[in-house]
């Protein structure tokens, strides 16, 4: 099944908001994603991922309100926001029954305050998020309605490799906008137990949940990026399942991969189970991930004939 | 267009209720012209908005146990998961699970249970065409076959080896939703372009 | 909830329990008021369940929440300020660290506290928006007055709230 649509999973997990004079000594990370989730406005986002020469871009409309945002990428629209996804063109939304993962997970970044600058002509500040002493991300904050309005994502070697920018922004919104009431949504049921690593290169499993089909998926942030691992105990022919797939060689393992404009998926087949990643992840987070999750191989046949048949 | 400069209370009335997201488009208009370079009110806004979150911030209390009655869901959860239910039921369940981690948990079980059964190989080629309950229950089953069972194995194993129809039933649409809808659940996640379809190339 | 749907009542108290014990909680500052008022609340939902005509059905619910939220004080003969706030030390689920928990012990006693002395209508509406969550729309149907009294009573209990907090926000 070839399909036409390729989700671009929510990137830059970054991108926060300054409330001026709080910015100054306010070094939580999660506090200022906190403050971002109340911003109100709507506008154009130009939002674009440049990856070992694949480029990527993208344009969206999007209205911000209520801790819920509407996108509209013209062939597709969506809603999004507390755990919930409503979709035009799937059957199915899907709820997560956690509202918050409880982990502070910022300690892997600092916040720098910037200088003052303008953003479409409108009062914005410029905050940098540090790791390890390198500049990861840039953002420039909306001051009055504490909108992030263009980031930088940096990879290791200090180049940019994605970026978002508001090139058209406003405080109007629809207020009919964030009316989820009597849409449908599909459940994704919480396992208890998952068979993945509790730790991946800094990054924190915080839940997992059955499906789809019967697969699993588990999820992992370090705060400020995230990611999903979904695994099926069935190989998967991911080449037709997927669309623009290319591939990636790290570490001397050969994966297939898919970059989006907000996002990247890799694709690969272990012994005895098939395993998708999808996230906002950078190249040098993402490439330490994957030499930690079980690598791609195959299994011989009478193993795999064994385990078919006895478990 | 004439720009109308409210009073300092109706000004502070409407700080809080676009903070809440109560405001008329017109009234947002009006908010963020307020909010343009007049220091005096930003600062009135933040103050606001600090208090909006402590108060947000109080730590939700559980209701002692003993008030609520026990109303679970019992074997609608089965229904549920083999989407038998009809609509009104259906979001009654899905309301309770919400609130519920004994029937959450629950549910899982029974979603394992069935997941175990759906993935048994070669059932369909028993003489009998019944599935086994339990998983523990097939292994049994299936060596009571005997012959059968045989030829269900040497079946197998050409499917396994030509590799064909057994490949999982979902897409990267049904993967990617359920990763926007989990990450979105996040502090800041909403802020951040969360989803779309991009038309590639 | 939607507009068309009724629940069943454990749904509702399974649902709203919680909901409506946290907002009983936070205008008195005490458990046991509060524990009364879901074992009321559910007793009228029960009894009134049946006659609910699909409509808005939270603006239902907590006009009979705060109907017999007033009931009760007014059966108690005291004003709900009298009561001391006992803090949430007790109700701390995850395990932050100590120095996070101490930090969020103080605020949350401090805002409490705060929320105890503003006067009634505005309690009421800071606590129906914050922590319950309803919209001022919905506010208005329960409390039975305009949505522009209820805007009004939100920001002037903000702003009170904002004198009376000692804790920085």
């Amino acid at each position: 099944m070839i399909i036409r649509r390729i989700i671009v999973v929510g990137g830059l997990a970054a991108l926060v908001v300054a409330a001026g004079a709080s910015t100054a000594r306010a070094d939580d990370l999660s506090e200022y994603l906190e403050d971002a989730g109340n911003a109100i406005y709507s506008g154009q986002r130009l939002v674009g991922t440049t990856w070992d020469g694949i480029e990527r871009i993208g344009m969206i409309e999007v209205q911000h309100h209520g801790g819920f945002e509407s996108v509209d990428a013209g062939s597709v629209n969506a809603m999004v926001g507390a755990g919930r996804m409503y979709m035009d063109g799937l059957d199915d939304a899907a709820i997560s029954f956690v509202l918050r993962s409880t982990p502070n997970l910022g300690a892997r970044y600092t916040v720098e305050n910037g200088e003052a600058t303008r953003h479409l002509g409108r009062p914005a500040t410029v905050l940098d998020v540090v790791e390890a002493g390198k500049l990861r991300i840039r953002m420039v904050v909306d001051d009055s309605t504490s909108a992030p309005v263009a980031t930088q994502v940096f990879d290791a070697e200090g180049e940019v490799f994605r970026y978002s920018s508001m090139v058209d922004f406003s405080v109007w919104v629809d207020p009919s906008m964030a009316q989820t009431d009597g849409r449908e949504y599909r459940m994704m049921l919480p396992l208890d137990h998952v068979d993945l690593p509790a730790t991946l290169a800094g990054y924190q499993l915080i839940d997992a949940y059955a499906g789809p089909d019967d697969g699993r998926q588990a999820f992992y942030t370090d705060g400020l990026f995230s990611f999903s691992v979904f695994t099926t105990e069935r190989r998967a022919n991911w080449a037709e399942i997927a669309d623009n797939e290319l591939p990636y060689t790290t570490g001397g393992r050969d994966y297939l991969r898919v970059v989006t404009p907000t996002s990247v998926w890799v694709l690969w087949n272990a012994p005895a189970m098939a395993v998708a990643l999808v996230g906002d992840l950078p190249p040098d987070h993402l490439d330490h991930v994957l030499a930690e999750l079980p690598h791609p191989g195959t299994e011989n046949w009478l193993k795999r004939l064994w385990r078919k048949l006895f478990g | 267009m004439a720009r109308v400069i409210p009073d300092p209370e109706r000004r502070g009335a409407l700080f809080s209720a676009y903070l809440d997201g109560q405001l008329t488009p017109a009234e947002v208009a009006v908010v963020s012209d307020l909010l343009d370079g007049d220091t005096e009110a930003i600062a009135e806004f933040r103050a606001l908005m600090g208090v909006r979150r402590a108060v947000r911030l109080l730590p939700e209390l559980e209701v002692p146990p003993h008030l609520l009655p026990d109303g679970h869901l019992g074997d609608r959860l089965s229904a549920y998961l083999d989407g038998e239910l009809v609509t009104l039921e259906h979001r009654r369940v899905t309301h309770h699970l919400v609130d519920c981690v004994d029937c959450r948990s629950e549910l899982h079980e029974l979603d394992r249970a069935r997941i175990a059964v759906r993935s048994l190989p070669g059932v369909d080629m028993t003489a009998t065409g019944e599935m086994p309950a339990v998983p523990a229950a097939r292994f049994r089953r299936r060596f009571v076959a005997g012959s059968v069972a045989a030829a269900a194995a040497v079946a197998l194993f050409v499917g396994l080896t030509v590799g064909g129809g057994d490949q999982p039933a979902f897409s990267l649409d049904d993967l990617g939703s359920r990763h926007v809808a989990r990450a979105s659940a996040e502090p800041g996640f909403a802020v951040l372009p969360p989803s779309m379809e991009v038309a590639l190339p | 909830m939607t507009d068309d749907f009724t629940p069943s009542w454990e749904d509702v108290a399974h649902r709203y329990g919680r909901k409506i014990y946290n907002f009983a909680y936070r205008l008195t500052g005490n458990p046991d008021d509060a524990a009364d008022l879901v074992q009321e609340v559910l007793l009228r939902v029960r009894k009134g369940l049946d006659s609910y005509q699909p409509g808005s059905f939270e603006g239902w619910l907590w006009r009979i929440t705060r109907n017999a939220f007033l009931d009760g004080v007014r059966r108690k003969k005291r004003r709900p300020e009298s009561v001391l706030p006992e803090g949430d030390h007790h109700t701390l689920g995850s395990s932050p660290s100590p120095d996070e928990v101490l930090a969020s012990v103080r605020l949350s006693d401090d805002v409490q506290a705060s929320l105890l002395k503003l006067p009634y209508e505005y309690r009421e509406a800071v606590v129906l928006c914050d922590v319950v969550g309803l919209t001022y729309d919905e506010i208005a149907e329960a409390t039975d007055v305009p949505v522009g009294t209820v805007r009004s009573r939100i920001h002037r209990g903000r702003k009170q709230l904002r004198d009376l907090l000692t804790w920085p926000v």
